[in-house]
């Protein structure tokens, strides 16, 4: 009854004068109001016109609320969820290339080398994004409940915001998301040129990962000494892989470990599996023949040291036989290095025949 | 004599730009996202938006609502604000469109609730109570007008329904 009395009140004193529904109709349409509430107003004030006569006070009204609050007021009512509200907007420290970001000054993107000849040093998060992902592979691809040995943008989404997983892999992925450049990069790494598909492969992030490593020995990185790269993560879920060294390893300890991790794994089929083992090895050979070309050129100064300084004929010999030596090592180093290509090689096109045929016995069948 | 636009294939774009143009054309990114548009900038321009339709410069803010909506589907804000102007504008249908987009992503919009509702009502569609019932649920403490609004219609509904029990056993009788 007290809204009736208020309803009578705001729409005025005229209102207990009532005999017809005219005079309501325009206060309706004067308030925006939709017909059929203008009408049950109208019904209403008419039936307790005498109550309202009888109450002399009035409540604030509901008219009067509805007046103060116009139909189709414009404003801007943002989710209180800021997440939800910035969604499709920028970040505010990732500014878009329109307007000088910092991210493409000189028209040089992530991870690209600079005019001054050294990468950005956000390759290094990126490094450490790639090696916490590597390590915690298993806890991004068994995210979506399915284990199919990848992972997408909305699972990289899905751990940003995870309370259930460790700091550190929340912030790999916080990374990327904020990287798209390197989302990208990640994303054909193991396809160079491939199609962005948006789904991370163990082989991609492997591949990027030696690719990041092979880049930042080639180029430096800007200001890399006042920014070390932290220790990669714990693995915080069985069955994962241990992190890939940064250099190519000579020790047999770390790469049995790195096969026996690629063995264990479950998320690679067989193929993937001697593929990885077969580019483990591969990496592994590669610091050999490295560290050989480094003693061959210790070795060919020793020898020329010996020319200059008038050194006996006995260390001369020596010091040839040791390059001799030397390069015979290189040299079955890199053979080894290229059957195990052409093994490699073998292998891919002997996996594609047997695929062909299966395709083509259960074509005939 | 036609004016012919050829591509001068000189200039050259960066990486980045490349990829998100390419995230872009793939809906990945919204333009907003592309250009690098924050939200405290597009809450800026909004702000603009709602002081031109408050002094009844509805052509202005529409242009300015539309541009932030084409920058950023995503934002249910922009949208529900963009429907009131075409409310003002008389354009009813393209407002319930906008107020129906915006309530797709954030369906606790009270704007979008509250204005939809009450056009609903007006085309005498039940679906409108519901709207206005949930806009006082999702802006309880009247923080906004439309929430505000929103409140009143409910207890004008309120008001009608009461009335309507009293009428009828009394007509019965």
């Amino acid at each position: 009854m007290d809204l009736l009395k208020g309803l009578g009140g705001a729409v005025g004193g005229a209102l207990n004068m009532l005999s017809g529904g005219a005079l309501l109709d325009a206060a309706g349409n004067a308030l925006g109001l939709p017909p059929v509430v203008t009408h049950a107003i109208k019904t209403a004030v008419g039936v307790a016109t005498g109550n309202v006569m009888l109450a002399a006070d009035g409540a604030v009204g509901v008219a009067q609320e509805l007046s103060k609050n116009q139909a189709a007021f414009t404003e801007y009512a943002a989710p209180k969820d800021e997440k939800v509200a910035c969604e499709g907007y920028a970040r505010p420290e990732s500014r878009g290339p329109t307007r000088g970001s910092s991210e493409t000054r000189g028209g040089v993107a992530p991870g690209e080398v600079r005019p001054d000849g050294v990468l950005d040093p956000s390759i290094l998060g990126y490094r450490d994004a790639l090696k916490t992902l590597e390590a915690n592979f298993t806890l991004l691809d068994t995210m979506d409940n399915v284990k199919n040995g990848s992972f997408t943008r909305r699972t990289l989404e899905k751990v940003a915001d995870s309370a259930n997983v460790p700091e550190s892999v929340r912030e790999a992925a916080r990374f990327l998301l904020a990287h798209p450049e390197y989302r990208t990069q990640l994303d054909t790494a193991s396809q160079k040129g491939g199609v962005v598909d948006g789904t991370f492969s163990t082989r991609d992030v492997r591949a990027a990962l030696s690719d990041v490593n092979a880049r930042i020995a080639q180029h430096g990185v800007r200001g890399e000494s006042t920014s070390a790269p932290r220790p990669p993560p714990p693995s915080t879920s069985h069955g994962t892989q241990p992190p890939v060294s940064n250099t190519p390893s000579t020790g047999g300890g770390t790469a049995s470990s790195s096969v026996k991790g690629i063995i264990n794994d479950p998320s690679l089929s067989l193929e993937e599996k001697m593929e990885a083992i077969l580019l483990a090895l591969t990496e592994r050979m590669d610091g050999d023949i490295l560290k050989t070309m480094d003693d061959l050129a210790a070795a060919q100064d020793r020898q020329s040291g010996i020319k200059n300084g008038k050194g006996d004929e006995k260390a001369l010999t020596e010091a040839q036989r040791d390059v001799d030596r030397i390069q015979m090592r290189l040299q079955k180093l890199i053979e080894k290095r290229k059957m195990m290509f052409e093994m490699m090689s073998t292998l891919s096109m002997k996996f594609n025949e047997m695929a062909k045929t299966a395709l083509s016995n259960m074509r005939s069948a | 004599m036609g004016r012919v636009i050829k591509y001068e294939g000189g200039a050259t774009m960066d990486t980045a730009t490349t990829e998100k143009l390419k995230g872009f054309v793939r809906g990945e990114l919204t333009w907003a996202e592309v250009e690098g548009m924050t939200f405290e900038e597009a809450k800026a321009i909004a702000r603009v938006g709602c002081d031109l339709a408050a002094a009844g410069r509805c052509e202005e803010a529409r242009i300015l609502f539309e541009g932030l909506v084409e920058g950023n589907p995503k934002d249910a804000a922009s949208r529900a604000a963009l429907g009131t102007v075409y409310q003002k504008l008389g354009r009813v249908q393209d407002a319930i469109t906008e107020y129906t987009a915006a309530l797709e992503r954030d369906a606790r919009n009270p704007v979008a609730l509250t204005n939809r509702g009450e056009l609903y009502l007006r085309q005498g569609n039940r679906q409108g109570f519901t709207d206005i019932a949930n806009a006082v649920e999702a802006d309880p403490h009247g923080d906004t007008s439309a929430g505000r609004r929103a409140r009143a219609l409910v207890k004008a509904i309120a008001l009608a329904a009461v009335e309507k029990m009293k009428k009828e056993p009394a007509a019965q009788a």
